[in-house]
């Protein structure tokens, strides 16, 4: 939107809060041209996402708001607020059993909770409140080239995490290519509840609390080549490295040991544990033709890790241009990875896990199923109507399914009972965007 | 140090790669006056930045893969 209405003094309260805005974000960006005022562009978005699992699995509600500005001189500032507010249960690592199961706090508080005869193991009380905050500003330097920084911070009850970040890109022939270079640095805090505890030992025991807490940094680099290939496409290409060290477990998340016939024994249940380090790399290649009216967005990720993870990722959206500037955008998205190296859906004991001096023969190993072999698929729509004075409202459905590959062979005490938790969620989302 | 020699042999592999790229890119795309379509909003590599937030956010609660598009929105204890 055009500020050209914002000459002279403001004379009511949102001329006055536009004017207060536009001058700080002069002062943030260094620079209160003018004739760089009069393109500027304001845009607020805002949205509140509902996510919800089947058989009474997690729940989140998610509002989130955005600034941005846009001086139409490749400088920009955003700024974005997030809320999460998470309830419900989530699977906790351990497999189902014939017989009721009772899952005690991880401090050894009490506290706990019976999971029925059959059933997958959930602990009920997972409940989360998150606070994100991103900030970023661009700005050119030099001909053809820009320069954009990041700040992240984020804060849970037991997660803290703060991230900078910088990239620089520069256009070539006329625009048509951009290469860009970035550079991301991350440092969390993990506080869990009941307290960092070690790995492979048994869990629901306090003698196998470590520390309070432990830390993560991740250092991410991103390369892209953006390339206008004719009037209508658009091609983007980008490599991710990440190199994550250290804590990289699930404070929550515990791993059945199980007898021959698959039932409980021994020490019954151990805490998990992960490697302190990991390497990622993603390529990401993405798509976009314009038709007569409607957009067609198509992109494939290819992901690996060092823990032994591949994945791939397909992702399309077609967006059906209606009358009056409506559209309606179809989605669909299929991912598959395959399981980690130290996957386990359980522990055997005797083979990798000996009760008798709580030791294990395994450097690590998980049951979450994040990091089991499965596929998911996503299917979803959007509906975006504009309103008047350039304001946009939008209702957005996503079905999403995850099938968790099985164990090939089961014992005999877990025939037929649901070892690996399928998941389904669906997403509503409902945004309002205008400009100011 | 190890991470900033292994930053710097992927710079320079990704130096190479972009070199070699930018050969073929020079005869692609269009005249400045023919950008019409791809200065729509629809048309943007982020078409709906909420929308990518929130589902980068998801996913990366959800699945192993992360990355590949963007810096990531902040960290989250979920994974």
């Amino acid at each position: 939107m055009q500020l050209t209405s914002e000459q002279g003094a403001p004379t009511n309260g949102r001329a006055a809060l536009h004017a207060a805005l536009a001058a700080a974000a002069a002062g943030l960006l260094g620079s209160a041209h003018a004739e760089g005022l009069k393109t500027d562009t304001w845009q607020v978005d805002s949205a509140v996402l509902v996510y919800k699992e089947g058989d009474g699995r997690v729940q989140a509600v998610e509002p989130i708001i955005s600034i941005r500005r846009d001086d139409g001189n490749d400088r920009r500032a955003g700024l974005r607020l997030t809320f999460d507010s998470l309830t419900g249960a989530s699977p906790n690592g351990a497999v189902a059993q014939p017989t009721a199961q009772t899952f005690t706090n991880p401090s050894g508080r009490g506290g706990g909770y019976v999971t029925p005869a059959g059933q997958a193991p959930l602990d009920p009380r997972f409940h989360d409140r998150r606070i994100a905050v991103q900030g970023n500003l661009e700005r050119p330097l030099g001909e053809g080239q820009r320069v954009s920084l990041g700040a992240n911070a984020s804060i849970e009850h037991d997660f803290r995490s703060l991230s900078l970040s910088g990239s620089l890109a520069r256009d070539f022939f006329q625009k048509n290519t951009t290469l860009s270079a970035g550079l991301s640095l991350e440092q969390d805090t993990i506080n869990p509840e009941g307290g960092v505890l070690v790995g492979l030992k048994p869990a629901f025991d306090r003698s196998t609390r470590d520390a309070s807490s432990d830390t993560r940094r991740v250092v991410d680099v991103l390369f892209g080549v953006t390339q206008v290939m004719s009037r209508a496409w658009l091609m983007q290409v980008n490599y991710n490295l990440g190199k994550g060290s250290g804590y990289h477990s699930d404070p929550y998340k515990v791993l059945s040991v199980l007898d021959a016939n698959g039932l409980l024994a021994g020490d019954r249940y151990v805490v998990e544990d992960r490697p302190r380090s990991r390497t990622r790399h993603s390529l990401n290649v993405l798509s976009k033709w314009h038709l007569t009216e409607d957009v067609i967005e198509a992109s494939y990720r290819y992901y690996r890790d060092d823990w032994g993870l591949r994945a791939h990722t397909l992702d399309a959206k077609y967006r059906f241009q209606l009358a009056g500037g409506s559209y309606v955008e179809p989605h669909a998205r299929y991912y598959r990875q395959n399981a980690a190296d130290f996957y386990r859906t359980w522990l055997t004991e005797g083979v990798d896990y000996d009760s008798a001096t709580s030791q294990s023969v395994l450097a690590h190993a998980s049951a979450d199923t994040r990091l089991a072999a499965f596929t998911a698929n996503t299917i979803g729509v959007k509906f975006a109507m504009p309103l008047a004075d350039g304001q946009e409202l939008s209702l957005r459905v996503e079905s999403y399914r995850q099938r968790v590959k099985s164990p090939d062979q089961l014992p005999p005490a877990l025939q037929g009972l649901e070892v690996t938790p399928q998941l389904r969620a669906t997403t509503l989302m409902l945004g309002y965007s205008r400009p100011f | 140090m190890g991470i900033a020699m292994f930053l710097i042999n992927r710079r320079t592999v990704a130096c190479l790669s972009a070199a070699g790229l930018l050969g073929g890119c020079a005869s692609l795309g269009v005249q400045p006056w023919e950008r019409d379509l791809l200065a729509k909003p629809a048309m943007q590599v982020v078409a709906s930045p909420l929308d990518e937030a929130a589902d980068d956010h998801t996913y990366f609660s959800k699945e192993a893969a992360t990355g590949g598009r963007s810096f990531g929105g902040g960290g989250c204890g979920c994974n």
